[in-house]
């Protein structure tokens, strides 16, 4: 006997449903993950649990996360890490973000270029390209071992520092090593600058953290039409909307529709990327410009490179000095604060409240895809109609296609 | 030789545990040869049924589709792993108070009619299972030991030793010695003890291994001036509670 159950997309971080009327010509990208209610169960709980809490959250993005609510109780309880700490926090996110776009891009993207049902075959078929794919993951994994613990779901970074030093030597390890993958990671721009990407344009308003730097850590959140807010008030300046249908909720900015991650980054901070690969990125025949959603996979394969020349940077500084990450001592006190950071996916955003006894009375999460569902919700529709003479089975393949190149992580859109 | 034929399912949940299957994928693909992935939707459009000797499913079913999910796996596959603390023990999404859930929902969610889901439980709720290799992820040497011991005609081993057996092995300082409130004691290891070995206290992630000495702890953390709402709390991470609400549910 076989009980009913939903299709979910595959090759999909998640749980989503993609259900198209032919006949109406409509298409409707569901999330159908059941409700975890995180920032429900974490109230009443330690504020020192909830890194290691709101980590399991996801487990392609758990360090961005754990770093996440790591400094939004800093906020709250005022303190300042040293340089090297917040160094090595980049580091890890520079890391996070290498892994997470690998895994998407060579796991979960590529098999649709290369008319394969799977990664299986990518391994037969096309050896070299895998190769580079595990490559770039090793370099990625080692970082977040070395530096938060483990490959996934961190464990050295705490409230104020690290639990235990991370030795110079193996930083320095790490760079060697880094010098050797940097020609794998330019490798990966390659291959994904030559894929032949869908003609599609859907011009939509960007959104990324911005500073004097590709920044991931500190700054403010800029948008494509030039508005800029401080991310402490993002609670004012994105809206949640609630769905009967789906278990996540989808943001809007000004009312409006928007992007953020790999194309939202490029599109505001494409003149700090690294050397390298904003020569890759400029001298490349795919116009960043374009708002083509499919060419996320190409923007993915820039980052990855951008932040393998990123990683050295970082490590270059931290060896200057000594690296101090002992925990900055503090005093628990009540209060209210929140956190941005760039994970994979886009700005993510945390924010909590504390009492007198650093119990957390109130929580609050919002998430890159969150966002990213309000411009896929039309998307899904907008291509529909642009491939209406198509057969039906290869609408589906190009809109689940698109959904793919959005990589949605469904499992951090229901948190 | 035929080959041994392995499906991998996720339910709800973080997904890390699939990826450290992925991890043990290509570390060890030599011993792959001898391995058939018939279903993953994770990372393959094939989605086979027939003749499953291995399911491992990841993750709690908490939507009731998942529910007749996790029937269609049982029903078709010889073995069922649950891979994972969330599919052994309910995991971190089990911490939630199932008795809060509504009030909760409302809190999140305010206005909307229908919850989708139900309380985090452990797929052995819903179905018998075979084996566990727990984790929180798991870790690639426990995949690799259970994937060569089915290889070899082997009872895979269960490991129902507490933490701090790991702990003792790599030498750590005792935490709970120190006075902090490490649940070592009291928590299945499979972790290689791997937070104690940074200086931090176990969270007790990987919930409560078999015959565990909880009020020896509870004493303890009483001794040294916890308060119990902070104790409770603690032992909340271990799970320890889950089979009495189930009690209670039925």
């Amino acid at each position: 006997m076989t009980e009913k159950y939903n299709d979910y997309v595959n090759r999909v971080e998640g749980h989503g449903v993609l259900n198209i009327n032919f006949n109406k010509k409509t298409a409707k990208f569901e999330v159908s993950e059941g409700e975890r209610l995180f920032e429900g169960l974490v109230l009443g709980r330690n504020f020192d649990e909830i890194p290691f809490i709101v980590s399991r959250i996801c487990g392609i993005c758990p360090t961005a996360h754990y770093i996440s609510a790591i400094k939004a109780m800093e906020n709250i309880l005022n303190i300042e890490p040293t340089e090297s700490t917040i160094l090595l926090r980049k580091l890890m996110l520079s890391a996070q973000i290498i892994q997470s776009h690998n895994l998407h891009l060579f796991f979960l993207a590529l098999p649709d270029y290369l008319n394969l049902k799977d990664n299986e075959n990518l391994t037969e078929k096309y050896p070299e390209e895998f190769h580079i794919a595990l490559n770039i993951k090793r370099m990625a994994d080692k970082i977040l071992e070395i530096v938060g613990g483990r490959s996934i779901h961190p464990i050295n970074p705490v409230i104020g520092g690290f639990a235990k030093k991370i030795s110079e030597n193996d930083l320095a390890n790490l760079r060697f090593n880094l010098e050797n993958t940097l020609s794998d990671a330019e490798y990966a721009v390659d291959l994904f600058s030559q894929l032949d990407y869908p003609k599609f344009s859907s011009p939509t308003t960007y959104l990324a953290m911005t500073s004097n730097d590709y920044e991931i850590y500190h700054g403010n959140i800029k948008s494509s039409d030039d508005k800029i807010f401080s991310p402490t008030n993002y609670k004012k300046k994105l809206k949640e909307k609630i769905l009967e249908e789906s278990s996540a909720k989808i943001t809007y900015f000004t009312g409006k529709s928007i992007m953020t991650g790999a194309p939202a980054r490029l599109f505001i901070n494409s003149d700090k990327l690294n050397l390298r690969s904003r020569a890759k990125l400029e001298n490349s025949r795919i116009d960043y410009k374009s708002n083509n959603p499919f060419q996320n996979n190409f923007y993915q394969s820039i980052e990855i490179m951008h932040f393998f020349e990123e990683s050295i940077k970082i490590i270059d500084k931290l060896l200057k000095k000594k690296i101090a990450t002992n925990p900055e001592p503090f005093k628990i006190k009540s209060g209210i604060g929140a956190s941005a950071i760039e994970a994979p996916r886009g700005t993510l955003y945390h924010s909590y409240e504390i009492d007198g006894n650093g119990k957390v009375i109130d929580a609050d999460i919002l998430t890159p895809t969150g966002q990213n569902l309000s411009n896929l919700e039309s998307d899904v529709q907008k291509l529909l109609k642009d491939i209406k003479n198509l057969k039906e089975v290869d609408q589906k393949n190009q809109v689940e296609k698109l959904i793919r190149a959005y990589d949605p992580c469904l499992t951090c859109s229901v948190h | 030789m035929t080959k041994l034929k392995i499906a991998v399912f996720d339910l709800t949940d973080c997904e890390g545990c699939e990826l450290e299957f992925l991890n043990f994928k290509e570390k060890f693909s030599n011993l792959l040869e001898k391995v058939e992935i018939l279903n993953w939707r994770l990372i393959s459009d094939d989605k086979k049924w027939q003749d499953i000797d291995i399911s491992f499913v990841e993750g709690t079913p908490i939507k009731n589709d998942e529910i007749n999910l996790l029937k269609n796996i049982r029903n078709h596959s010889k073995y069922v792993v649950a891979l994972g603390t969330c599919a052994a023990t309910g995991g971190i999404p089990a911490l939630l108070d199932p008795k809060k859930r509504e009030e909760i929902f409302k809190r999140i969610y305010p206005g909307k009619k229908y919850i989708a889901s139900n309380p985090a439980k452990p797929i052995s709720n819903y179905i018998n299972i075979d084996f566990v290799i727990n984790g929180c992820p798991v870790n690639v040497p426990d995949i690799e030991r259970f994937v060569s011991d089915i290889l070899n005609n082997k009872i895979p081993s269960q490991k129902n030793y507490p933490v701090c057996l790991a702990c003792k092995s790599k030498q750590n300082q005792c935490l709970l010695l120190e006075g902090k409130k490490c649940m070592g004691p009291l928590t299945k290891a499979g972790c290689n003890a791997i937070c104690p070995s940074f200086g931090l206290p176990c969270f007790g992630c990987l919930g409560e291994m078999d015959q565990a000495n909880t009020k020896a702890l509870k004493k303890r953390f009483q001794d040294l001036k916890y308060s119990d709402k902070d104790i409770e709390n603690w032992i909340s991470t271990t799970w320890k509670n889950i089979k009495d609400t189930e009690e209670e549910n039925d």
